[in-house]
């Protein structure tokens, strides 16, 4: 009997390639992708030239801005405190509506496919139009300020949190579920049971990037008139005021960093 | 080994006089899509205070007959009967509603994970209260918390009243499957392989701990088992499967363990 170490073993005849050649309508869509890809090079005005003309100015920029003003602290300090008040109120309202959304958009927990359908077709809807769209909407709806900003982030919480909710759900393990039913538990008394302390760590997850989102969100929906402390960086950067721009920028890091490391945090000690 | 293992057993003695038939099923036939039959002509039926082993090989239709019992799979033809009830005419409320009758517990013990002991167990009331307290036990009334706390007793858990579900063993896990199903006050039990990924000893105890709880209370109990010194053991009543024809049906004490042994090969 031959061993494995047998070096006068020999299989060319029934040895797989190391390589299959694609074929040819698969090498036709790689091809015409790359091509597609270059045009877009192109049509994006990419250009290395331009980059590298422009960091003098990026250096001139920076030395503008420092140091840092800090005399406006003050103002400064109140639109951050609302930039996050305006995250934290609109994906924590955005979660509660995402919950109750998704156990709908959820095909095992739908009471109908038709509800099922719409539920998901809101959702998608609240994906797919970008933040900056919808805070220019509710600008015009509500006016100018916070409650328009908090508005959007609200419905851009439940575009995120409403299909990663409904997609947990029907990820997890749905023996529980099956137990229960066999106890003789209605629908809506599985899903409390079963359904929903089976899917809370990726709820939990999903929650906390949603308020990281929200904060990144906020900073930047100011700049349409949504509330927050994208005006005054709008602002500074208009009237060429960079060290205070350059204060700004210092706060909304600080912010932003904060959020993400709570969310580490709390993310460690939930799961 | 195996004579030895059995005289370490407990003997199953039930009283088999004047009992009431509790489950019958007549000419069960189950296929599925792109699949040989799974269950044809299955027929036997079981009288209260039975104890019966369903025995079988791998896809031989055990745990889909289970199934088809509690109507958690829709049979094709036939008709079952259980605890009086023609399960295949009932509707939606009704079948809720008879189901809180059985205790069914899996192979995998299925406790909701991240709850605790507790709650787990005082689930097992959902069905026959309807009370919506009983999805916590934070708020369940007073008297279930301590029927929940009765029935850990009774498997010898009640120290873990207020673990997290999903720190237990297996062993542990299969027990508070029972306390749960316990909880729904059953007429009848049922079990899915309960002891199949669990280690001979403790499989032994669970084993033990289901006939000496369903004798107490004169429940029926039906359990699928692969192993033939359980299904000798612990059954008075069994009924062997082979690719879904029932091959042998009668009292246990009427089959050898080669009889069993020829159904797996």
């Amino acid at each position: 009997m031959k061993s494995i170490s047998d070096h006068s073993l020999s299989y060319q005849s029934e040895m797989p390639g190391r390589f299959d050649l694609p074929p040819i309508w698969k090498i036709i869509i790689y091809l015409a992708a790359a091509m597609f890809f270059v045009w877009s090079l192109n049509g994006s005005a990419f250009s290395i030239t331009d980059f590298f003309n422009g960091i003098p100015n990026m250096f001139r920029l920076i030395k503008e801005m420092t140091p840092p003003d800090f005399s406006r602290i003050s103002s400064i300090s109140k639109a951050i405190l609302q930039t996050f008040q305006m995250a934290l109120v609109g994906a924590t309202i955005g979660i509660v509506i995402s919950f109750f959304l998704a156990i709908l958009a959820s095909r095992r927990n739908t009471p109908h496919p038709i509800i099922y359908n719409i539920t998901r077709f809101i959702i998608a809807f609240c994906r797919s139009v970008p933040d900056l769209v919808w805070a220019v909407i509710f600008v015009a709806s509500v006016g100018l300020g916070a409650f328009a900003g908090t508005l959007t982030i609200i419905v851009d919480t439940v575009g995120f949190c409403g299909r990663f909710f409904a997609e947990a759900m029907e990820d997890i393990d749905h023996g529980p579920e099956e137990a229960l039913q066999t106890i003789g538990a209605g629908r809506m008394a599985i899903v409390l049971s079963a359904v929903v302390p089976g899917a809370m760590p990726s709820f939990l997850n999903s929650s906390l990037f949603a308020l990281e989102k929200a904060v990144r969100s906020s900073v930047v929906l100011g700049l349409v008139g949504a509330g927050g402390i994208g005006i005054e960086l709008k602002v500074a950067m208009d009237m060429f005021e960079y060290q205070t721009a350059a204060t700004i920028i210092v706060f909304v890091f600080l912010l932003v960093i904060g959020v993400e490391r709570f969310s580490v945090y709390a993310r460690t000690k939930c799961m | 080994m195996i004579c030895q293992l059995q005289s370490a057993l407990p003997v199953i003695d039930r009283d088999v006089a004047d009992k009431t038939t509790q489950l019958e099923l007549k000419s069960i036939g189950k296929s599925f899509p792109g699949r040989d039959s799974i269950l044809n002509n299955v027929s036997f039926s079981a009288s209260q205070g039975d104890a019966i082993a369903l025995i079988g090989g791998n896809g031989s239709g055990k745990s889909t007959l289970l199934r088809c019992c509690l109507r958690l799979i829709e049979p094709d033809s036939g008709s079952i009967s259980l605890l009086g009830h023609d399960i295949c005419s009932l509707d939606h409320q009704s079948l809720r509603k008879l189901r809180t009758r059985v205790g069914l517990v899996f192979q995998r013990h299925n406790l909701v994970p991240r709850l605790t002991v507790l709650t787990n167990v005082i689930h097992g009331a959902i069905g026959r209260t309807g009370n919506i307290r009983t999805l916590r036990q934070s708020f369940a009334p007073a008297v279930l918390r301590d029927e929940a706390m009765f029935c850990l007793e009774k498997v010898g858990l009640k120290h873990l009243a207020k673990s997290r579900a999903d720190s237990l063993s297996g062993g542990e896990s299969q027990r508070i499957a029972i306390a749960r199903a316990l909880m729904q006050k059953p007429d009848f039990m049922m079990a899915d392989e309960p002891v199949a990924s669990l280690d001979p000893k403790v499989g032994r105890e669970i084993m033990e701990l289901f006939v000496d709880l369903t004798t107490e209370e004169n429940i029926t109990l039906l359990f699928v088992s692969h192993d033939l010194d359980h299904a000798l053991s612990y059954s008075n009543k069994l009924v062997a499967l082979q690719s879904g024809n029932v091959m042998l049906d009668g009292e246990t004490t009427s089959f050898t363990k080669s009889d069993l042994n020829e159904i797996y090969q």
